[in-house]
């Protein structure tokens, strides 16, 4: 609560509007605003007033609507809405109405001056005609009745709009096909949801107003401005409107971006523009969602509020099947004087974040931190207490860039990241017999990985990857992602950082992908052939069927031809693979997603958050939180060549990735824009691995040789509780949420008494018996090996001091130093990368 | 240590032979025996206190069971509405339960059922997450995360996620049910699974001595700044090993093992979900506030009457035998059941012989807890569609549990935004019961 209030400037706010009366107050048992934040800071004096959107002036029929929005300019530049606070003024009165939020209604035909004047004089006028009003226009159903069915919740997927309705009734999802919805309603039933004789009795408006027993509950009140266009709908004979009327080409929304306070609230307007060039207003129309509801709230009347965490954050506005998106731009608005040198262009972009946010990063971190972050992201390891001492000792400038080149070239770097990438390749073994697959597969992936095989090269050997698994491993993915939806999906998700499943069934209710967008895409993998292998397996050997490639769009039932998502379709001859098209499509330089999506999901694994996250959800309505530093980050990976080892490299070489996690006073709050080092709890894999390493212990991990680590396990198959309950994924989807980095009473107890850890510290040839066995060393120095052997590092005076008593005063000196590593091993410095 | 739920032949504890002789081993304080926890409850209770020490089973009978066939036949509506299965008699004049809960029937005396139990989402997400929290959130309908905690991980978060006489963990589960998590209240307060490996860590691996002395140790060594840790994963680690210790240092975990019952009552419940309602009961008096316990199977869309021959006899036996044992032991007044899932199902019957989701008269019985029982609350309309009378929604029966366990139905916490969030808005405790 105190790390939020920090940064609420709202005292701050409340000044600089001091005609708006209104501070907001702190909520309940929070401290104190701190001065210090001080978000935009002072606005200055206010410079004048304006209307923002100012081309609809025309409202035709007794329907249309706008919604005003008030914009101040201010001495310092700084714009902000006044929307709520303005007086309005109708001259002539009578032509319309305006209500004290900006709602403007017409009441006759005319031409009327609105003027907006605030507390302190100023004003702005806006001149809008009101035609046609005791002229009803025959309503468009898709136009004005569908987005009510949006907009009041009736079509969602939890709703009428699944796939076999809801109660018998059955709307198409978000409204995206009103056709079908025309059918449900006017035509479905014998008509019995429509009752034209006496329009206010149709089941369509009883039900949703809860006058009959309704599921859904109460939905639309009587007499509300949904229900009158209903009625008026129905009296006019549930028209759906000709095929020459005007249809929605897009949305725009007022202001599109801007910059604001915490707690400031920013009302939006949203216009419809037609096909016929026509404008309307469609604020109370349209659905508002925030990306991210702690740092901005939003109401169905289009009104944003800004919350208390700093940094960039987007609404997505949605009419019809149209999405676009208002963004705010949240700062802290402190000096930044001290920053690190930057290293690369990652640094100049990062740093320059958060310039403009105003949050001071955190210093660059010690030798020490460094040493044992960089192996565990890299390696999936820890280092031991000798590379370690030697990192720390060595005195040569270069030493960081030169520990990142060893570790790229170490095998641990290929574990690591053979293990992340066979996981979400779904390298999953679901009987013994699959071990032929999910070994062959993995050997592969490392190796790959290891000798840094272009990715454009790793994704066309894997996606267009034909034969059996033992000439050519990478088949085994055709295995376990079976179905071509599978892996047009699983494709879309992993390579190009897109969830398309939701347009299999429906429009996608989030982005511009329809369902001819998915069956075009998934066309590429129409000619997936399978036969036996030579050794008689059925349907292992995959091969190329040689027909024309082209897939069904099932509602359409259009045969359509294979094309890249937002791509043109494309004429593929019979005897060319068009996998290969679709990898060539992939990996051009023009691809907008496929050097993103891995930049982004490689960023993630270094900084624990993507720059877009989830990192395999890009989408225009969950925008990165730096564009630039992503785009430029998929241009150098372009620039490369694909070359993966460099980018590893890049991202470990700025100081942005070489930033202390020890949080200033500034930046406690931030969690999105990278000015500390966020720690993470390491994976179950690295984790076992860590603990078995400074323990000095194996596991035997069945049908694989002693000493394998548990970052090396080629599959999910291998039934350990501590990797299970510490969350290895068992290769199940494409989405590396399946590994949960979650903590639970399970974990803790194992690792606070289980009889497992117990016998890792007391085994006869680990770490404590060999340090016992050892006649040379004091028990300071036996302390100091097992802190470099943890932590990467020697013990501070503190730890000594509490330690060597310790030790001392325990009869059993083995027992003794069992307790320490026990201690070690629990402590958070232990289970994070920091 | 004392012994805690010791084998009842072996043992005479303070006279009380034919009860559980439950020794809490308490940390560091003294011990408190069971019956030393129900003196003070009902000292509290007499005091007009609210009792702490209160427990909540949550029978959730997932899948949304009718609420026709179970607690409102209505044998007097239309044939297509009425109850399927018929009717069966209870001793309350003029009460009749579905015709498959013949054994529920005849203690229905000692139960209550709630016949205008109803809200308005009709999808199993939402409408789970609904009863579960109390809040709709039709997002969870299409796969979207729970939102809001649910009322164990509330209880959790009241009480601390360990009671601190026995380290029982507040909040546990048998068998997952979509929104059972704490959402915004932090992973500390997730429900505890007592299953496989875990139940084995709770025996001590080093003796307790030593364990305790690396404990100071390791609260000594641990000093990894927590603020630097945005996502807070560093608390909840802290509040789980706080957790751990508490439940290995007192032998309370025995209340996890049925092996500590006499098995003559182990039999009396009968396999599978009486196995589960056993357990329930004895974590409940070892301190646990609040356990979900998940039945399964009552999506019947279709075949509703041979779906419900195959789902009651399990439910009828365990729940009137837990009843019953609640009665025996004097438990009634500690330990409230609560028997619900996500909806009710569609007055009609379809065109499959089954009924569809219907959220506007959903399925709520409840036992125990020192509220009124023996009672019907609420009347539903002609044609079991909706409450007759006025609708009892989920944040009522939040509010009537919230008071049953001593919590302030006003009470807030803050959201992950940090705001201060009310845990129930509108709900007010049912009349009737209180």
């Amino acid at each position: 609560m105190k790390r939020l209030a920090s940064f609420a400037a709202v005292a701050m706010f409340g000044a600089m509007f001091g005609f708006l009366g209104a501070i907001v107050t702190p909520a309940h048992g929070q401290t104190p605003v701190d001065p210090k934040f001080p978000g935009l800071g002072p606005a200055g004096n206010l410079a004048g007033i304006a209307f923002d959107e100012t081309e609809l002036t025309v409202l035709k029929g007794p329907n249309a609507r706008k919604q005003l929005v008030v914009t101040g300019a201010f001495a310092s530049g700084q714009r902000h809405d006044l929307t709520h606070q303005v007086a309005y003024q109708v001259q002539p009165a009578g032509v319309v109405a305006v209500a004290p939020d900006g709602f403007v209604r017409p009441l006759a035909d005319g031409q009327a001056q609105i003027t907006a004047r605030e507390p302190g004089g100023k004003t702005a006028t806006l001149a809008l005609t009101v035609e046609q009003f005791d002229k009803p226009q025959p309503i468009n159903f898709p136009n004005e009745i569908v987005p009510i069915f949006t907009k009041l919740g009736c079509n969602t997927g939890g709703c009428h709009g699944k796939s076999d309705g809801q109660n018998g009734f059955k709307l198409s999802l978000l409204g995206f096909y009103p056709n079908e919805d025309y059918e449900y309603l006017v035509k479905e039933n014998r008509s019995r949801r429509i009752f034209p004789a006496s329009p206010e009795y149709s089941l369509l408006l009883l039900k949703p107003s809860n006058q009959m027993p309704h599921g859904g509950g109460h939905r639309l009140d009587v007499d509300s401005f949904e229900w009158q266009l209903i009625t008026r709908w129905i009296e006019q004979d549930t028209p759906y409107g000709s095929p020459t009327d005007p249809v929605v080409e897009r949305i725009e929304v007022f202001p599109k971006d801007r910059a604001m306070n915490c707690e400031e609230k920013q009302q939006l307007s949203v216009i419809a523009h037609y096909s016929d060039g026509s404008r309307g207003d469609v604020t109370r129309l349209a659905s508002y969602e925030s990306n991210d509801i702690q740092m901005a709230l939003s109401t169905t009347n289009g009104l944003v509020t800004a919350s208390h965490t700093p940094g960039d954050v987007a609404v997505m506005i949605r009419f019809q099947g149209h999405v676009t998106v208002f963004r705010a731009n949240i700062p802290l608005g402190l000096p930044v004087t001290t920053l690190p040198p930057a290293r690369n262009f990652i640094d100049e972009l990062a740093f320059g974040k958060l310039k403009s946010l105003g949050i001071p990063p955190s210093p660059v971190c010690d030798d020490a931190t460094f040493v044992r972050r960089v192996t565990i992201d890299i390696a999936g390891r820890l280092p031991t207490a000798s590379e370690a001492r030697a990192f720390i000792g060595s005195t040569d400038p270069q030493k960081r860039d030169k520990l990142m080149d060893q570790l790229l070239d170490s095998p641990g770097y290929g574990d690591h990241f053979g293990n992340k990438w066979a996981s979400v390749l779904r390298n999953r073994r679901r009987a013994d017999a699959d071990r032929a697959y999910t070994f062959r597969f993995h050997g592969w992936i490392r190796q790959a990985i290891q000798q840094n095989m272009p990715y454009d090269q790793f994704v066309r050997s894997i996606l267009a990857a034909s034969g059996d698994v033992e000439t050519n491993p990478p088949v085994a993915w055709y295995k376990e992602v079976a179905t071509a939806s599978e892996q047009m999906e699983d494709t879309a998700q992993l390579f190009l950082g897109l969830r398309i499943q939701c347009a299999r069934c429906h429009h996608h209710p989030f982005e511009k992908w329809s369902q001819d967008d998915y069956y075009s895409f998934q066309a590429f993998f129409s000619q997936v052939g399978r036969k036996p292998t030579r050794d008689g397996v059925a349907n292992a050997r995959i091969y190329h069927l040689g027909g024309v490639a082209a897939a069904q769009n099932p509602r359409s039932l259009a045969s359509l031809k294979p094309a890249g998502l937002g791509g043109m379709p494309l004429d593929i001859a019979p005897y060319d693979d068009p996998r290969q098209y679709l990898v060539d499509w992939m990996a051009s330089p023009d691809n907008p997603f496929f050097a993103k999506a891995l930049v982004n999901r490689y960023w993630k694994h270094f900084f624990g958050r993507g720059i877009v996250d989830p990192e395999d959800d890009m989408r225009v309505t969950n925008p990165p939180t730096n564009p630039a530093l992503l785009d430029a980050l998929a241009k150098h990976f372009l620039s490369t060549r694909f070359d993966l080892k460099d980018l590893v490299r890049t991202i470990c070489r700025s100081n942005t990735y070489q930033l202390s996690s020890e949080p200033t006073e500034f930046n406690r709050g931030d969690k999105l824009n990278f000015s500390a080092f966020y720690p993470r709890r390491l994976n179950a894999e690295p984790l076992y691995d860590a603990i078995n390493q400074v323990a000095g212990t194996n596991v035997a991990f069945s049908g694989m040789p002693q000493g394998t680590r548990a970052l090396q396990l080629p599959d999910n198959g291998f039934n350990d509780y501590f990797l299970q309950v510490f969350g290895k994924p068992e290769a199940q989807s494409a989405c590396e949420c399946e590994r949960s980095a979650e903590a639970n009473l399970a974990q803790s107890l194992h690792l606070l008494n289980s009889t497992d850890i117990q016998g890792k510290l007391s085994d006869g040839n680990g770490h404590v018996a060999k340090l016992m066995r050892d006649m040379e060393k004091s028990d300071a120095d036996k302390v100091e090996e097992l802190y470099y052997s943890a932590f990467a590092r020697p013990p501070r005076k503190d730890e000594l001091e509490l330690v060597l008593p310790y030790i001392q005063a325990k009869p059993n000196k083995q027992q003794a130093l069992e307790d320490l590593m026990w201690a070690m091993f629990n402590t958070k410095e232990f289970l994070f990368n920091r | 240590m004392l012994n805690l739920l010791a084998n009842r032949r072996s043992t005479n504890c303070e006279g009380t032979t034919r009860r559980d002789c439950l020794k809490v081993g308490a940390l560091g304080a003294g011990a408190l025996t069971l019956s030393d926890l129900l003196r003070a409850r009902s000292q509290a209770r007499a005091a007009g206190l609210p009792s702490k020490n209160t427990s909540v089973v949550w029978l959730w009978l997932g899948g949304g069971p009718t609420h026709v066939e179970t607690f409102d036949p209505k044998m007097t509506a239309p044939s297509e509405y009425r109850s399927i299965t018929g009717e069966v008699a209870t001793p309350l004049p003029g009460v009749t339960l579905g015709g498959t809960f013949p054994k529920m029937a005849a203690v229905a005396d000692k139960m209550a059922f709630v016949r205008s139990f109803a809200h308005t989402n009709s999808g199993h997400g939402g409408g789970t997450h609904w009863v579960m929290t109390g809040y709709d959130d039709r997002a969870v309908d299409n796969g979207g995360q729970p939102t809001r905690p649910s009322l164990g991980a509330i209880v959790s978060r009241v009480r601390g996620a360990n009671n601190p006489e026995t380290g029982i963990p507040t909040y546990v589960r048998m068998g997952g049910i979509l929104a059972d998590g704490p959402s915004f209240l932090g992973t500390a307060y997730s429900p505890f699974d007592p299953a496989g490996q875990a139940r084995r860590n709770m025996a001590l691996a080093v003796e307790k001595g030593r364990l305790d002395d690396r404990r100071s140790l390791l609260k000594g060594l641990d000093t990894t700044n927590r603020d630097a840790d945005r996502k807070h994963v560093m608390d909840g680690l802290d509040a789980f090993e706080q957790q751990a210790f508490e439940l290995v240092f007192s032998k309370s975990q025995q209340a996890f093992d049925l092996k500590y019952e006499d098995q003559r009552v182990v039999e009396r419940y009968g396999a599978g979900l009486g196995q589960q309602l056993l357990t329930a009961r004895r974590l409940c008096e070892a301190g646990c506030g609040f356990v979900t316990v998940e039945y399964g199977g009552w999506d019947m869309h279709g075949m509703i009457k041979q779906g419900l021959e195959q789902r009651s006899p399990q439910l009828d036996h365990a729940v009137s035998t837990f009843v019953e044992d609640l009665h025996q032991r004097g438990l009634d007044q500690d330990i409230l059941l609560v028997i619900s899932g996500e909806f009710g199902r569609t007055p009609k019957i379809n065109g499959g012989a089954g009924r569809d989701h219907w959220a506007p008269l959903s399925t709520l019985a409840l036992a125990g807890g020192g509220l009124n029982m023996g009672q019907v609350v609420g009347e539903s309309a002609e044609k079991v569609d909706v409450p007759k009378t006025k609708p009892i929604g989920p944040q009522d029966l939040m509010a009537t549990v919230f008071q049953v366990l001593g919590i302030d139905r006003r009470i807030q916490f803050p959201s992950t935004a940090g705001r201060p969030t009310y845990m129930i808005e509108e709900g007010r405790p049912i009349e009737e019961l209180v």
